[in-house]
């Protein structure tokens, strides 16, 4: 069945600057369970838009964990969010946390599991850096400070990953 | 000596079979059809406008931040990989959120990949019309961020990007991460084919 709903007719006052992306400086770690963050990028509204932040969590204890949220001071709210895809029709959808196996990795990557940031500071541009904190069931809370890149640079380096 | 009818035969049989191969073609690739609304610079848009080039159409929205931005983000690496041909070329991305994909916020959004794309707000009736005419499925989704907020939701929407060749026909239809190089051979083969 092909159906088209309406949407409610309130518009967002805050404009949607182009996209940015957020990569992170360095690898960081949490020692109390070995956890292990790389590889963080963040593709971002401007002017309060929202942004998604992507990374490698990797436990490199025997202990499974869990990923359970985040926050930054560059967004009013960053929340657990995957994209899936049902027989072609994109959804995006909350998640209460994300698994991390022991002895294994959690990877957050474009059109799938992804942290979803709200209410980006218009100051977040290109070039600049935001910090994220990220924070799991059992490890202590990891800060990671990451800079900010275009989509396109984003793409690029999604592509150089494959 | 072929007799008179023997000859008369063969031509309407080759007519037929012309016929036929025509008919085969609109079979087999449908006419895109029309979509209607407003571009980000303010100009009235119709996708007939671009027959004559290759259109890479897409429908998406823009407070989508996890699918959207690495598609058109595929597509500007797909125009800087035709070099020249992209000037054959065509990117139109219309929005499946007219309430808040307004066309000052495309005009933000969209120019920031490629001043070339498109970015269509198609409103109300039109945009019901065009989602059905591409068997599209789009229905609001979550709500998202602040509960309290009401203008802070997801759009579930069919991510397909259709290949429409120079003739405004849909040649080829694939999922939103088609990687460049899928695009690429596709739009090649629609360019050289001058379909």
């Amino acid at each position: 069945m092909l159906r088209y709903v309406g949407f409610p007719t309130v518009l967002l006052s805050a404009v949607l600057a182009c996209a940015f992306v957020v990569t992170e400086a360095h690898a960081k770690t949490s020692a109390k369970t070995a956890i292990h963050v790389k590889d963080v990028k963040v593709v971002a509204g401007g002017g309060g838009g929202p942004g998604a932040a992507y990374l490698t969590i990797i436990n490199k204890s025997n202990k499974a964990d869990k990923l359970v949220g985040a926050k930054s001071t560059a967004a009013s709210r960053v929340m657990i969010h995957e994209t899936v895809d049902e027989d072609g029709v994109l959804k995006m959808r909350h998640a209460k946390s994300f698994d991390i196996p022991a002895s294994g990795k959690l990877v957050l990557k474009p059109g799938g599991r992804h942290l979803m940031l709200m209410g980006l500071a218009p100051e977040v541009k290109p070039g600049t850096k935001i910090t994220l904190e990220l924070q799991f069931q059992n490890a202590e809370p990891v800060k990671v400070t990451v800079p900010v890149l275009s989509p396109a640079q984003a793409h690029a380096d999604e592509s150089k990953a494959k | 000596m072929v007799p008179r009818g023997a000859t008369c035969a063969v031509l309407i049989l080759l007519a037929l079979a012309c016929s036929k191969k025509q008919d085969d073609q609109e079979e087999k690739h449908r006419r895109a059809p029309e979509v209607m609304g407003t571009n980000w610079d303010g100009e009235p848009f119709k996708l007939s406008q671009t027959y004559g080039k290759v259109t890479a159409l897409v429908f998406g929205y823009t407070f989508c931040p996890d699918v959207c931005p690495f598609t058109l983000a595929r597509m500007r690496q797909m125009y800087a990989e035709l070099g020249d041909d992209a000037d054959q070329a065509a990117v139109v991305f219309v929005s499946v959120d007219p309430e808040r994909d307004t066309v000052e916020k495309l005009s933000q959004y969209v120019p920031a990949f490629d001043k070339r794309f498109y970015g269509v707000n198609v409103k109300g009736d039109a945009l019901h019309a065009a989602v059905h005419a591409y068997d599209l499925r789009v229905r609001k989704g979550q709500s998202l961020g602040d509960p309290e907020a009401k203008d802070q939701y997801a759009v579930d929407h069919t991510g397909t990007i259709f290949l429409i060749g120079k003739d405004g026909r849909i040649h080829y239809e694939h999922p939103h991460d088609a990687s460049v190089d899928t695009l690429l051979k596709d739009v090649r083969s629609l360019l050289e084919e001058g379909t």
